[in-house]
Formats: structure tokens, sequence, C-alpha cells
């Protein structure tokens, strides 16, 4: 039976899809309501309404916040906040500044200039890629960058470095310059470890750049860095990119899951025919020698694993799993294998895919904590979510002491590629690991990626959860029990038995 | 009908844009996406104007121009959930229809800009990260250091509390 539209229960779906977090079932449901039920319907369509207005009037106040702050016009209220900011009428984006000009003459009239300005900034930046045909540009223009936010140009002009002589200096910092700024003195933490040393175990999410130009790429690998770095932990303000003004608009394209962001922008960079110098707050790319686009030759592509070890201290290039990685990982750089395993490839391409590879080792040794999988009666456990270290610990002796034995142990894949929804997925973000559980938005946790600490145990209450199918082998899932569907309640309390282990609740202590 | 009608088009389409931008994105929710789409909505109701009825309203037009165009786009449709079918849209349609017609866009949108105002700023700063900034649920509990679970409340509660200080403004505009 379908819920009512005054029901909590479709209140909910309907939160959970305009949250972006409903699961397929969940979505299901909530639209065959829409469907069957005008009062539904009626109720999505206001709420969905809103949920507009809302978007739209939240961008329109930003907007005037933004060229406020550029211009340090003193805000209506206290703090700069702009959705706490008053209006005594409705502005859009485009017609803000030209309303409030004509009320308040001289600081409005400024505020509306900084409006326009960022108008004309916005066009040029779109504009501004293809605009550069020539690397004879002044290295000190700062419009001769990666295109950036209007109020990044006003707010934050380019520092200058020296760098090579057809060096630009790309501020490739699109985003947080002010909200960094308090973090520009730098503590200890900064300075005992070199910034681009950081950065090569700080990990963005999927990169999926098709042919861009070099300089917009550098920006976007920036921008991805920025979003990964949500806690503020390192000093970017400081971080210094920049690209040779030949290889601006050499167009490339790279496609990869999480990525450390020093291992992506050297990939990029070599498949613009760039090599990458490092200092302390500094990525400089500089030319390769010869010409560009590079001449392919044949290569064995196995010589990208030579000398790798794995961890039983066989080598890599002998393990046909590794193998395996690399050929997908030269199909995504658009490279055909031979079946002798050799390949058309440039340098710059052998690069790129040793920075893949890299990848996949760094990934490899980012230890994840498996999960033993307790069905218990309804009743003994809180609702869905994170337990405290306490309540893990009080749950585990309670299930040990009752005998109820684990009905799988699942240790949890990074980014698994062909499973959208794992029992348990682990993704890695910043330099943070995070477990979430399938079905349950909330139900996650996040913790340093070295760290020491077991993560706690993750409850799912009163859902159907199938162990079973695609689900259970991407998760890495062994079943000991013959049902493989359960309702009731599921917890998952870390443990350091392997799934390939018989599992007891006696020897599924902590890791 | 040749030039004249489109002189008339964005005298139509303006005060509906919003509107049918929050349409599309009721069911389409990859903001991107979203936002190609609408391009291509307003791209037809351009070409089509010269099919527009003035007699129905714009709004309703454009949103069955844009069922039409979510409906036809394979790559959309298939990320869609199956119970979301033309009909559905269409169900959808109505209670936009419904809900316009109780509150035109433009008087919500001046309640809403006041109750805004009252928000504290830390509520203000999530309603911005999510609906500017277009923060995944993840990330802002990332953000925030704290469960996904407590922001999908926290929105949630934000926007019913909106959405109440919207109707009990315009309920004190309508009676003074």
């Amino acid at each position: 039976m379908l819920p009512r539209a005054d029901s909590a229960e479709f209140s909910d779906l309907l939160d959970r899809w305009l949250n972006d977090t409903a699961t397929a079932e969940e979505a299901d449901l909530f639209w065959r309501c829409v469907a069957e039920s005008r009062e539904c319907a009626l109720v999505f369509g206001a709420a969905a309404r809103f949920e507009g207005l809302l978007a739209d009037t939240v961008k329109a106040l930003d907007v005037e916040a933004e060229a406020r702050k550029v211009l340090a016009v003193p805000g209506r209220r206290t703090g700069s906040d702009p959705i706490t900011t008053s209006h005594s009428q409705t502005l859009t984006s485009r017609s803000a500044a030209r309303q409030v000009a004509t009320r308040q003459p001289l600081p409005m009239r400024a505020f509306a200039m900084a409006a326009a300005i960022i108008l004309l900034g916005l066009v040029t930046a779109m504009l501004w890629p293809d605009a550069v045909e020539t690397p004879k540009v002044s290295k000190t223009a700062p419009q001769a960058t990666t295109p950036v936010k209007p109020a990044d140009m006003l707010t934050a002009p380019p520092a200058s470095i020296s760098q090579s002589p057809d060096a630009l200096l790309v501020p490739v910092t699109p985003v947080d310059m002010a909200a960094q700024e308090t973090r520009q003195t730098g503590g200890p933490e900064f300075v005992e470890v070199p910034l681009t040393t950081r950065l090569d175990s700080f990990w963005i999410r999927g990169v999926s750049l098709d042919n861009v130009p070099l300089n917009q790429a550098m920006a976007l690998l920036r921008q991805l860095l920025v979003e990964a770095d949500g806690r503020k932990s390192l000093p970017l303000d400081q971080l210094m990119v920049s690209v040779p003004a030949g290889a601006l608009n050499r167009r490339v394209t790279f496609h990869s899951e999480s990525i450390p962001y020093l291992k992506a922008v050297e990939a990029v960079a070599a498949l613009a025919g760039c090599e990458v110098d490092l200092t302390e707050l500094s990525i400089a790319l500089q030319l390769m020698p010869g010409t560009f686009p590079q001449v392919a030759e044949k290569r064995v592509l196995a010589d990208v694993l030579t000398g790798l070890m794995n961890a039983d201290g066989t080598p890599v290039v002998m393990n046909e799993a590794s193998l395996t990685a690399l050929w997908s990982d030269a199909a995504r750089l658009g490279i055909a294998v031979a079946q002798d395993g050799t390949a058309n490839v440039s340098r710059g391409q052998m690069q790129a895919l040793t920075m893949m590879t890299a990848t996949r080792n760094q990934m490899d040794d980012v230890e994840l904590s498996g999960f033993a999988v307790y069905v218990v009666p309804d009743g003994q456990l809180p609702e869905s979510g994170v337990l405290t270290a306490e309540q893990t610990e009080q749950i585990r002796q309670s299930i040990i002491s009752q005998g109820i034995q684990p009905v799988a142990v699942v240790v949890p894949d990074l980014n698994p590629p062909d499973n959208a929804r794992p029992l348990i997925s682990a993704t890695v973000t910043g330099n943070e690991v995070t477990y979430s559980a399938a079905n349950a938005p909330g139900v996650s946790q996040t913790m340093p990626i070295a760290s020491q600490e077991a993560p706690s145990g993750l409850v799912l209450t009163g859902r159907n959860i199938t162990l079973a199918g695609n689900a259970a082998q991407a998760s890495g899932l062994t079943f000991n029990a013959s049902t493989n569907a359960y309702t009731g309640t599921l917890v998952m309390l870390p443990t350091k038995v392997n799934p390939n282990q018989v599992v007891t609740p006696g020897n599924t202590a902590p890791p | 009908m040749s030039e004249p009608s489109h002189d008339q088009f964005l005298p139509h389409f303006l005060p509906v844009q919003a509107d049918l931008r929050a349409f599309i994105g009721a069911a389409v929710r990859d903001v991107v996406t979203r936002e190609d789409v609408f391009q291509e909505v307003a791209m037809i109701l351009w070409k089509k104007f010269e099919l527009y009825d003035p007699a129905r309203p714009f709004g309703a037009w454009a949103r069955g121009i844009a069922i039409r165009k979510i409906m036809e786009d394979r790559r959309l449709r298939e990320k869609l959930p199956q119970s979301c079918t033309a009909e559905t849209l269409e169900a959808l349609a109505h209670g936009f229809d419904a809900d316009e017609a109780e509150a035109p866009w433009k008087d919500r949108e001046k309640a809403l800009h006041r109750c805004l105002e009252q928000l504290p700023e830390r509520s203000a700063r999530l309603i911005r990260e999510r609906y500017h900034q277009n923060h995944s649920i993840e990330r802002m509990a990332s953000e925030e250091s704290l469960s996904a679970d407590a922001i999908y409340q926290i929105l949630s509660r934000l926007r019913r509390q909106l959405r109440d200080c919207v109707e009990r403004r315009l309920g004190l505009t309508l009676e003074s």
C-alpha cells in the first residue's frame, strides 16, 4: 500500500528525494505515490517549487554578497554572510546591482560597477582559452592565466615567483582564498612536511578531463583539491602552479578514479608533454624536450611495472591482476594494447600510465577494516547509525554472550568500480577514508587513513538487505549462512578476521 | 507566425524561467544535467514559440515541452526511477500548476528573502552550501564533522521552517 500524501512516510520519502539521498527503492516508491495520488503530486509540486525558489533566491543573495565583499561595501547587517544581509525587495542576480544603485548613490554605484566587472570577467573567463593563440604572452599579465572566477581576480592578484623564462604563473585558486587567509601564517604542521609532499598522498575524487586545454585542466584539478580539502587542512593559498606558455593550450584527455592530487597533476602534465618540477610550495610544469604531439613508439607496457614489488616480495609484473589493471588504465588513455603486450605509446602516455599504476599501489596500501555482520533480535540495538567505541564494545560482548554467529565478513573495496551499492563502501578523500553503509545515507564514518583506531560499529535497522549477487562479490562478501536476505537489525562490527577465515563471535575482535 | 511573436517571447519566458528550472530539477537531480536540459528546453520554447497558444498559461506549456524533452532523451530516462513516467511528470506538472495558482513565484520570493534573513548564521551557511554551491550531503557532513544523517535532518528541518515562515508571511501580507 502506498503512503498517503499527509503521512510521515511520504514526507520522509520527499525529503530523501530532495536531499538526493533516496535509495533506488525509495525513489521508485516515491514516484509511484506521485503517479497514483493527486495529493502526493500536489505536495511534491509545492515542495519542488519551493526548492527551486530557495536555490534561486540564495544564489541571487550570494551574488550580491560577493560583490560587496570585493568592494568592501559594508553589509546592511552585521557580518558578511550573504544570507543574513537584509533586503527591502527581491533582487535577481542580474538586477541586484542596478536596483540598489538607484537607491543609494555612491557605494551602491560602485557595487553596480563591481557586478558589471564580474559579468565582464565571467565572459572573459569563458572565452579566454580560445583567445590565447600565441605563447608570446607577458609573464605578468594576469589575464594570461587559467580562467578564474572574477572575484578572485579582484581579491587575489597573482603573486609572482621566479620560474623558467617562458613560464606563466597559473594562480589556479578558484575558491576559498579568502577563507584560508587566516591560515597563511602557517603552523608548525605546515612547515615540517612540505606541502607538495603532502599532496602526493592527498586524494581527490575522480578526474574527468575531455580534450581540455592544459591550463584549464590544472585549474580543474586545483578545484578538486580544494573540494577534497573540505577541512582546510592544507595551506592551499600558498600553493603555486605554473604552466609554460607554450603548453597552455595543449589539450588533454584524462580519466581516473580517486587519485592523489600530485599524481593527477603529473599524469596530466605528461600527457601534455610537460615534466613537473617541485619545490616546497610550487609545482612548475616544464616543457619536455622534443616536439609535441609526441611521437608514439612501440613499447612493452608491462615495463611500467618493472621494479615494483608486491607485499609478499614477488614482482608486481608477475601478478595477473596488476597486468589487467594496467591494460585497463591504458584503455582509459586511449591506448590500444596488442596481444603481445606492446602498444604504440608516447613518452607522456608512458609517464601517465606510471602515475596511474603508482596510484593503484598506493590504494592497496590503504589499510581498511573488515566488518563482521550480525543479525540481532529487534529491539537490542539503537536506530540506524554509527555506534560509539563504548557501544561497539558493549554490543560485541553482548553478541558473544548470546552466541550469535556473524552471517558474513565484509572487507570494503576502495571505490568499487561496478557496484553502486555495496553493503559497506570505502572512499578516500583528502587524507581520510569514509566507510558508508548501503541503504542508510546517514550511516557513515570518516577517519584519517593513517589512523591506528578501529572504526566503530555501524547499525542498519529495519531494512531489507540482501547479501547476494554482484553486491556480495564486489564487497568482498563471504557467506556462512544459506539464507542471504535479511529483515531486521544488522550490526556491523569492525574485525581483523579475513573474509576467507571461519568467523565466530569470539574471533572477531577489533583490528 | 513570424517575427512579432518572437518579440513576445522574453516577456513570457523570463517570469517563468525559475519555475521551469525548478520543475526540471524536481526530476533531474544532477545539477549539470538539469542545466543542460533547461537550456535545451529554453531553445525549443524559442523555436516553437509560434505554436504557443496565448490562451494557456505559458508556464504550463513550457512544462509540457520539458516533459517531452526529458522523456525523449534515453540517457535521461534511464537515470529516472522506473516509476517516473511521462504520466507521472504530467501529474507533477499539475502539482506545479496548482501551487502556482495559489501563490505566484514573485510573492514567495519576497517572503523568502525576509525568512532567510532570520536564519542563524550556521543554518544560512548550510543552506548556501546546499543550494548555491550544490554541495552533496556527504560533503557537507564531512565539512561540518557531522553524520550525513544529521545533515539530512538539519536540511529537511530548515526547509520546513523556511516554508512555514514564507506561508506565515504571505498570510500576513494578505491580511494587512
